[in-house]
């Protein structure tokens, strides 16, 4: 398969409130690519997808998204929230929101494709059979599975999950991590783990983020540089074992 | 009965009581689910001030009441969304501004003083005809509206952040929303006046949306709701003689409580049955 690089961020940086928080990153998506953004919290993982999708605009540098100024490709890209600002009250099934997902352009409505799109996603996260229970009356993983069907609902070129395993279980952890590589095969996907435990054997990109972007390439070089991000030993990453037999990291 | 509805006035009263309420029924809905019920006050508050104006310029109230009290709504969602005003406070400011506008306006009108009363209550006992075409124009506004922007409603409403995320003018649909308050509650003024207006729009929604989460239903739901309370508050108030709005707003929260008690009957007996 032919790559090429749908995202390139070229000597970024950006402040909040004056202090700054990412210094001269430079890095590149390309398409099909399974990517681990990681670093400490607070090191600038959620910034960055915002400033990919254009919900943040940087203080200096350029970051281009499918050849566009970003926030101009937002119909195929599909995100995934750390914190997601949803309301619980609202009346919605798990369908309705999952259906969300599939919005396309200003004043149009949903057809059979995104019905059945809708469908589809559901199906993949293993949550079908829930779909027309209120949204209140799921668990937090649960939640979480739904939020990503709303992502991946999308059909996006580009699949940004932030803090994606948050309250899964090891089994669904497992299982989802399945499902990003089957979802690699149509887009790139690019995921944001705090946790250097949670990186398996077969995500062969790194990013590493803590204010500067410590690393970004291949997995196998990454080991001394996470060490200098995290100021802690991560034999872990080189050694590619499945991230469910190691043991965390001691602090 | 019938022969009650051979007054013109009676039937306006009814006309009127089903066009507030698919106003109040669709706009309701957004207010209880988006949680704007607050600026929602600040906005029908700062319609005085459009009614005082009217009355100042010596033209028909409704008139002015529908550009100042649109204007003040934009206003209100701009402001609030600055990062340095605070929300709460922005909508404070002008709910308390536009009332004493209001009134400024009334004390500065020539001629006799006015009904004040009646746009602070509400009487629905005295809509005129041509009122009843302005209600029933912006309705069918109100409806082409939620028909062309619905989905874009409810996303904003269950999830900002994501809406952004997707494409969605967040902004620029924030502000469509008020706007659409803005005009029920021009709408509704008359009827139940600038106090109770509030009760209105959110108490229907509120008791429907016990029983149904999806959002047509919801809306459907409302209005139905909202026209039988009206009504019924109508001829108990005629045969009582009480005021017709506040009896109509009365009602729909003895109507609220009993449907919170139906709730849990309901939730009781699924439990045992
Ligand atoms: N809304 C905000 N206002 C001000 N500062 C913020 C805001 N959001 C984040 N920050 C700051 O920006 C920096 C980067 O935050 P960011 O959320 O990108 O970190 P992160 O890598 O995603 O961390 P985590 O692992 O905790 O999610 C942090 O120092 C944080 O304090
Ligand atoms: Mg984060």
């Amino acid at each position: 398969m032919e790559k090429k690089v749908i995202v390139s961020l070229k000597n970024v940086y950006f402040n909040r409130n004056g202090i700054s928080v990412l210094e001269d990153i430079n890095l590149s998506i390309e398409s099909n690519d399974l990517m681990a953004i990681m670093g400490p919290n607070g090191g600038g993982k959620t910034t960055l997808l915002e400033l990919i999708l254009g919900l943040e605009k940087p203080l200096k540098g350029e970051v281009l998204v499918f050849g566009k100024t970003p926030g101009k490709s937002r119909n195929i890209i599909g995100y995934l929230q750390q914190n997601p600002t949803i309301d619980l009250d609202f009346p919605a099934c798990i369908f309705d929101v999952v259906l969300m997902g599939r919005y396309r352009k200003l004043a149009g409505g949903f057809g059979k494709d995104d019905i059945s799109a809708a469908g589809e996603a559901l199906k993949k996260v293993g949550m079908f059979e829930l779909k027309d229970r209120h949204i209140s009356q799921l668990s937090g993983g649960q939640l979480q599975r739904v939020l990503i069907a709303r992502a991946i609902a999308r059909d996006p070129k580009l699949l940004l999950l932030d803090e994606p395993l948050n309250s899964i279980d090891p089994e669904m952890q497992e299982y989802i991590y399945k499902l990003l590589l089957e979802l690699r095969k149509e887009m790139a996907v690019v995921y944001v783990t705090h946790d250097i435990g949670a990186i398996p054997a077969y995500v062969e990109k790194i990013a590493c983020v803590n204010r500067k972007l410590f690393y970004h390439g291949p997995k196998e070089g990454s080991l001394g540089k996470l060490a200098e991000a995290y100021k802690c030993p991560v034999e872990i990453v080189a050694h590619g074992i499945p991230h469910r037999i190691l043991g965390r990291h001691k602090k | 009965m019938t022969d009650l509805l051979s007054y013109e006035f009676i039937r306006n009263a009814l006309i009127a009581a089903v066009l507030v309420n698919i106003a109040c029924g669709i706009v309701g809905t957004y207010v209880v689910i988006k949680r704007i019920v607050f600026i929602s006050g600040g906005i029908s508050h700062a319609a005085f001030g459009g009614i005082g104006l009217g009355y100042y310029a010596g033209i028909d109230p409704v008139m002015t009441a529908i550009p100042f009290t649109l204007f003040s709504a934009m206003a209100m969602g701009i402001l609030s969304k600055k990062a340095k005003i605070n929300e709460d406070a922005a909508i404070g400011i002008f709910w308390a501004a536009g009332m004493a506008l209001g009134i400024l306006f009334l004390n500065l009108a020539p001629g006799y003083a006015p009904d004040l009363f009646s746009y602070l209550f509400g009487n629905i006992l005295t809509v005129p005809v041509y009122e009843l075409y302005i209600m029933g124009a912006l309705d069918l506004i109100i409806i082409i509206t939620v028909a062309i922007f619905h989905r874009e409603f409810s996303s904003i409403s269950f999830d900002e952040e994501f809406s952004l995320a997707i494409g969605i003018p967040v902004r620029m649909i924030y502000l469509v929303m008020l706007g659409m308050v803005a005009l029920s509650v021009v709408v509704m003024i008359r009827v139940v006046g600038v106090i109770l207006i509030i009760a209105l729009l959110t108490i229907p929604a509120t008791i429907c949306r016990q029983f149904t989460f999806k959002i047509r239903n919801l809306i459907a739901c409302s209005i139905a709701t909202g026209i039988v309370f009206t009504i019924g508050g109508l001829i108990i108030s005629y045969f009582a003689d009480l005021a017709p709005g506040a009896t109509i707003i009365l009602l729909l929260t003895a109507a609220l409580g009993i449907s919170y008690f139906v709730k849990k009957i309901k939730i009781i007996l699924w439990k045992y049955m």
